[in-house]
């Protein structure tokens, strides 16, 4: 599938038989044209791919092993709503035992509208490559946001978040928090004036676009510490009613807070994917994830809300291989 | 222009706290329209003022939050021809 690099040593992991790959259109999807704020040559499009990182201080936990959802089936299934902070953590990692003792001591209520979970683990992996965002648009106005690393500089996030055609255009800069769980940034932040999208979003305002990279400075490299997310594009017939996980920052909770949810895609296209995970805003560039093996690969972005479903960019065969030029770019 | 662009419409939201006065920093965000809507959350300015656009035109949902909680909602008509405005009023604790 691709190569997995971790502090400079790189290994090439067989590939996954379900993985498909499409060839790079760039010579005719004209649509998937990098654009950036920032003028410059860029690289062939031979380019190195990467696995996911769990970064430092790797967790001693054992991977769930299964296809599903970060917290366990049974939890979801349960439908059961939760106290406040509730560590994600010991959700995903706990045994099927270990849950059910979990939801006992929970009181159980009539769930409403809203059975999003707060993370407060944001300190470990995947949650850590989640960033919250803090925007500033090119006429000075402010926006939030959420993106994810997928290499040591790169984070992935929607095109509308690094490119508004409304608000001046490409954003004058944005602030990127690893982690954050209120007041507290575990990892600090950064500040970034370099961002990517491509022209089907940034010329023409279509949302089978809406995709873009913030790329951090050299001297800020959160992705070798708190490690990134894979990516993946997947068949039509591996995503169908696939259980996927989405987390971000969003609006409605304070905006500086970490939130997850996960349902199975209820519908996709070739270039959408759409879910009745709930969302708000504050939440566009969040994840779209499979759990698999213990490995995490996005396969969407999160982009829209609406009544038909939630949306996300989908990682398709061009979307991938334009992520993998710009990680490959920035190294 | 197909359904997958987004859409022309823009609603300016005015943040007001109980007696009238802008808030300042609170998040603003569309949670409901006639179409799809980018889940981004704008931050009111001085003036307590955000622009939410690339709506479709008809009614929009829109919700106010503050750091500390507090919250206001309205629904206002999204039109192509003019931006629409709306007021939110954070109720006091």
């Amino acid at each position: 599938m691709s190569n997995n690099s971790q502090a400079g040593k790189t290994a090439v992991l067989t590939p996954d038989p379900e993985v498909e790959f499409e060839p790079l259109k760039s010579a005719t999807d004209d649509d998937h044209e990098s654009d950036s704020n920032v003028s410059g040559a860029e690289h062939d499009d031979e380019v190195a791919t990467s696995a996911p990182s769990i970064g430092e201080e790797a967790a001693a936990h054992v991977p769930t092993g299964e296809d599903g959802l970060e917290l366990a089936d049974a939890r979801v299934e349960a439908n059961v709503a939760f106290e406040p902070e509730v560590d994600a953590e010991l959700a995903e990692f706990a045994t099927d035992e270990d849950i059910e003792r979990a939801l006992a001591s929970i009181s159980e209520v009539v769930i409403g509208p809203d059975d999003r979970v707060q993370v407060t683990a944001t300190n470990r992996y995947p949650w850590r490559a989640i960033c919250s965002l803090r925007i500033r648009a090119a006429n000075g106005r402010g926006f939030i946001g959420t993106g994810f690393l997928v290499s040591p500089r790169v984070l992935i996030t929607a095109g509308h978040v690094v490119f508004m055609h409304n608000q001046g255009g490409w954003a004058d800069e944005i602030e990127v928090i690893p982690g954050r769980n209120g007041a507290r940034q575990p990892f600090g932040s950064c500040t970034s004036k370099h961002f990517h999208s491509v022209t089907g979003w940034t010329k023409k305002g279509d949302r089978n676009y809406d995709y873009g990279a913030i790329v951090l400075p050299n001297d800020c490299r959160f992705g070798d510490r708190v490690g990134w997310f894979g990516y993946a594009n997947y068949s039509d017939a591996t995503l169908s009613g696939l259980k996927v996980n989405l987390s971000g920052y969003p609006g409605d909770k304070g905006g500086a807070t970490q939130w997850w949810h996960a349902r199975r895609l209820t519908n996709l296209s070739s270039r959408m994917l759409r879910y009745n995970i709930d969302t708000a805003g504050g939440q566009s560039g969040s994840p779209v994830w499979r759990l698999r093996n213990g490995q995490r690969y996005a396969v969407g972005v999160h982009t829209t809300g609406s009544q038909s479903g939630n949306g996300a960019t989908r990682i398709n065969g061009p979307v991938y291989n334009r992520i993998t030029s710009w990680t490959a770019l920035h190294k | 222009m197909t359904s997958s662009h987004v859409g022309q419409c823009t609603v300016l939201v005015h943040v007001l706290d109980v007696d009238g006065a802008p808030v300042r920093g609170a998040m603003v965000m569309v949670t409901r329209s006639s179409g799809s809507h980018s889940d981004i959350a704008a931050i009111t300015d001085d003036r307590g003022v955000v622009e939410l656009d690339g709506l479709v035109p008809g009614p929009v949902l829109v919700e106010a939050h503050t750091e500390v909680g507090r919250s206001a909602s309205g629904t206002v008509e999204a039109d192509v021809a003019r931006p629409a405005t709306l007021a939110l009023r954070i109720p006091a604790i």
